[in-house]
C-alpha cells in the first residue's frame, strides 16, 4: 500500500522507540532512520497519491509532485546532517523532539488536504517547543511559550480558514488559492506567521538563540521553510508577497548589525534570506518560483552549516556573544574553515550555492521589472555580506583574541558541518545538480562574466566597507545588550499593561470591600441598636399608633391610585 | 610574530585587497554589459560603489537604530544571559 511508503511514519516509530533505547542503539536508530526515509520516498513515484475518506472528506496522506518531492529530499538531507551533528549528545529527549520535528515536517511537506497538513503543521510547532524546552533554563522555557503561543495561533488561523475553504468549495484539497476571501486571507496569514512575517519575526530571534546548540540547529532547518513551501504552493504570483519579502530582506540587516548574540544575528540573517523566497514567491513566474525553492532548498545547507558552526562554539565555549569571543580560528581551524565556506554561500560568493540561487530571484524580479524591488534585493544582499558574512566569522574566530582556551568540537560535528559545506561548494560548482530538482524546467546559467563580476564587484566592496569603517573607528563595537525590537509589546509593554491592571483592580476591590465592611458594620451597628430590649422595634407599641401608621399606609396607596387610574 | 611583524602582514594583506578591488573596477572598461533594469545603461563602477556606500548606509544607520532601541542586557527579566548547555 502507497501510505505504507510515506517517509514520515518511520520518524515517529523511531521517536516512540527513542524514548526506550540509549547509547549505540540509539544512535544507530537515529543514523538509519533518515536512510531508510529517504529510500522509501524515493520508491514513491511522482503523480502517487494516497487518499482516504472520513466525514465524508477525501483526505490525501500523501501527494508526490515535484515541489513536494524537492522539500522531501531537502528535509531528508538536513535531517541527515543535523542528526549526525547531534550524535553524541547523550539527551535521549532532544532526540525524540528532533525526531518527531522532521517527521511532522515531512508529513506537512506530502500532505495533500489542508486538514493533514494542519495536523502536521501543529506536530511541528510543538516538536519545536521541544527542542527549545530542551535548554532547560528559565529563559528557554519562557521563549518556548512564547514561540508555542505565536506557532498556535498559526494553527487556528490556518484550521479557520481550511473549514471556511470546505465550506466554500466543498473540498478540503491543498492547491494554489489566491487571495479570494476571508478563508485565503486566514490561511495566508497562517503560512506567513510561519515564515515570519513582520511583526512575527521575533520568533525566530527569541526561540533560536535560547534553544541548545542542537536544538537551534533543527529549528533553523525546518519550520520556516514548510511555511516558504506552503506559500510556494498555495500564493504563488500574490503581488503583496512582494512587498512583504522586500520588507523582510531590508530591516533585520539593520538590527544583525548591533546585535551581540550571535545565533540572534543569524536569526535576523533567516528573516532576511526568508525575504528573498517570500519575494520570489510573490512575483510567481517560473523562474521566480524556481528561485525561491532553490534558495529554500540552499538555505537550509548553508544557514544549517553557519548555525552548526556557531552551535559548536557554544558547545566548546558556553557562549555565542561576540563580547565574549574572538581569535578561536588558531584552536577551531576546521570550525572556522567551514563557518567561512557558510559565509561566503549566505552571501552568495561565485561557486558557493547562495549564487547560483539568488541569482533566479534576481534575474525574475527584473524580468518582471520590478526594479525598485530589485535595488532594495541589492542593497540586502550586500547587507547579508555585511552581518552574516563578515560578522559572523569575524567576531567567533578572528578579531580579538578572547583569549579562550578550547579545542575543535566531536568529530560528528565535524564530519556535519564538513559534509554541509561540501554539498554548498557542489551546488556551487554544479548548479545543474539542484536545478534538476526545481519544480518547472530551467533555461538559466548564473556563471556569465557579467553577473560574476557584477557580484564580485558588489561584494569585494562592501568587505571594503567593513574595513574602512572599522579602520576609521566608525564600525559599531560589539556591546553586551540587548536590542528591543517588535517583541517588546508583548515581552514589556503588555505585561507592564497588565501589571498596572491588576494594581488597579487590586486597589477598586479593596476600595470597595472596605465600603462594604464599613456599610455592613453600620447596618449591623443600627439593626442592633433598634432590636435591642432598649431599642424602639422591642417595645411594645399602642393599637392606637399601629392604627394609626396603617391609616396613613392607606391613605398614601389611595392618592397614589387616583394619580395614576 | 612580533607586533610590528603582524602589522606588516596585516599591510601587504591589505593592499593585496585594495588591488583586488581596483582590478574589478578595472573590468568595468572591458566591453561586458551589466545585468540590470530593462532600458538602464549601468554606469560604471555601479555595483562597486552601490555595495560600498550601502555598507556605510547600513551602518550609520544602524548606529542609529542602536541609540533608539538598545538596552542593557538584562532588560527582558527573564532574558539572563543563558546559552543553554
Amino acid at each position: 500500500m502507497l501510505l505504507d511508503h510515506a517517509p514520515y511514519w518511520l520518524f515517529f516509530i523511531a521517536a516512540a522507540l527513542a524514548t526506550a533505547l540509549r547509547g549505540k542503539f540509539l544512535c544507530a536508530l537515529i543514523l538509519i532512520t533518515p536512510l531508510v526515509s529517504a529510500w522509501l520516498m524515493f520508491s514513491l513515484g511522482q503523480g502517487d497519491a494516497a487518499t482516504f475518506s472520513l466525514f465524508g472528506q477525501s483526505l490525501t496522506l500523501i501527494r508526490v509532485d515535484r515541489l513536494s518531492l524537492l522539500f522531501g529530499i531537502l528535509f531528508h538531507i538536513a535531517a541527515l546532517l543535523f542528526v549526525l551533528f547531534s550524535l553524541h549528545l547523550r539527551d535521549p529527549l532532544q532526540h525524540v523532539f528532533a525526531l518527531l520535528h522532521v517527521g511532522s515536517a515531512l508529513g506537512a511537506v506530502f500532505a495533500g488536504d489542508l486538514l493533514t497538513l494542519f495536523i502536521f503543521w501543529e506536530l511541528v510547532a510543538l516538536s519545536s517547543v521541544g527542542l527549545i524546552w530542551a535548554s532547560r533554563t528559565s529563559a528557554a522555557l519562557a521563549a518556548g511559550i512564547r514561540y508555542l503561543f505565536v506557532q498556535v495561533l498559526s494553527g487556528i488561523l490556518l484550521l479557520a480558514g481550511a473549514i471556511l475553504q470546505i465550506q466554500k468549495t466543498g473540498s478540503a484539497s491543498f492547491e494554489m488559492m489566491g487571495l479570494s476571501g476571508i478563508e485565503t486571507w486566514l490561511i495566508f496569514c497562517a503560512f506567513g506567521i510561519k515564515c515570519g512575517f513582520p511583526p512575527f519575526h521575533n520568533q525566530l530571534t527569541d526561540a533560536y538563540p535560547n534553544s541548545t546548540p542542537t536544538g537551534a540547529v533543527y529549528l533553523s532547518g525546518f519550520s520556516t521553510f514548510l511555511g516558504i513551501y506552503a506559500l510556494a504552493r498555495g500564493f504563488p504570483g500574490t503581488e503583496l508577497l512582494i512587498y512583504v519579502g522586500a520588507l523582510m530582506t531590508f530591516f533585520p540587516i539593520f538590527y544583525a548589525v548591533i546585535e551581540n548574540d550571535l545565533r540572534r544575528v543569524l536569526a535576523y540573517s533567516s528573516t532576511n534570506q526568508l525575504g528573498f523566497m517570500v519575494c520570489g514567491i510573490g512575483i510567481g513566474s517560473a523562474l521566480a518560483i524556481n528561485g525561491a525553492v532553490a534558495h529554500a532548498f540552499n538555505n537550509v545547507l548553508f544557514k544549517g552549516l553557519l548555525m552548526m558552526s556557531m552551535g559548536a562554539v557554544l558547545m566548546r565555549t558556553g557562549t555565542a556573544k561576540a563580547t565574549e569571543l574572538g581569535g578561536l580560528y588558531r584552536q577551531m581551524p576546521v570550525t572556522t574553515v567551514f563557518c567561512i565556506v557558510g559565509a561566503a554561500a549566505i552571501s552568495a560568493f561565485p561557486l558557493f550555492s547562495g549564487f547560483v540561487s539568488k541569482a533566479l530571484i534576481m534575474s525574475a524580479a527584473l524580468a518582471e521589472n520590478y526594479v525598485f524591488v530589485w535595488i532594495v534585493l541589492l542593497f540586502a544582499s550586500a547587507g547579508v555580506f555585511h552581518h552574516a558574512g563578515i560578522k559572523i566569522p569575524f567576531f567567533a574566530f578572528f578579531a580579538e583574541d578572547a583569549g579562550i582556551k578550547t579545542r575543535e568540537p566531536p568529530p560528528n560535528m565535524l564530519i556535519a558541518m564538513g559534509l554541509a559545506a561540501a554539498l554548498c561548494i557542489l551546488i556551487g560548482v554544479y548548479p545543474d545538480t539542484l536545478y534538476r530538482l526545481l519544480p518547472f524546467a530551467v533555461d538559466y546559467s548564473p556563471y556569465h562574466w557579467n553577473h560574476v563580476i557584477s557580484q564580485m564587484q558588489l561584494l569585494c566592496f562592501s568587505a571594503l566597507a567593513f574595513i574602512w569603517l572599522r579602520r576609521q573607528g566608525i564600525y559599531p563595537p560589539e556591546l553586551r545588550s540587548v536590542n528591543i525590537d517588535v517583541e517588546w509589546i508583548y515581552r514589556r509593554f503588555m505585561p507592564r499593561i497588565w501589571e498596572r491592571l491588576i494594581v488597579w483592580l487590586s486597589g477598586q476591590w479593596d476600595f470597595a470591600r472596605d465600603a462594604i465592611v464599613t456599610h455592613s458594620e453600620n447596618a449591623a451597628k443600627w439593626l442592633t441598636e433598634r432590636y435591642l430590649p432598649s431599642g424602639p422595634l422591642a417595645q411594645t407599641w399602642q393599637t392606637g399608633t399601629l392604627v394609626l401608621i396603617v391609616t396613613g399606609i392607606l391613605g398614601v396607596i389611595l392618592i397614589f391610585n387616583y394619580i395614576y387610574y | 610574530m612580533t607586533g610590528s611583524n603582524t602589522k606588516k602582514h596585516t599591510l601587504v594583506r591589505l593592499k593585496a585587497y585594495y588591488l583586488l578591488c581596483a582590478s574589478l573596477i578595472l573590468l568595468d572598461f572591458l566591453p561586458i554589459a551589466h545585468i540590470g533594469p530593462k532600458g538602464w545603461d549601468i554606469p560604471w563602477g555601479f555595483f562597486g560603489i552601490f555595495g560600498f556606500v550601502a555598507c556605510i548606509a547600513l551602518v550609520i544607520a544602524a548606529k542609529g537604530l542602536r541609540k533608539l532601541a538598545m538596552r542593557d542586557e538584562r532588560f527582558y527579566s527573564d532574558d539572563i544571559s543563558e546559552d543553554g548547555p
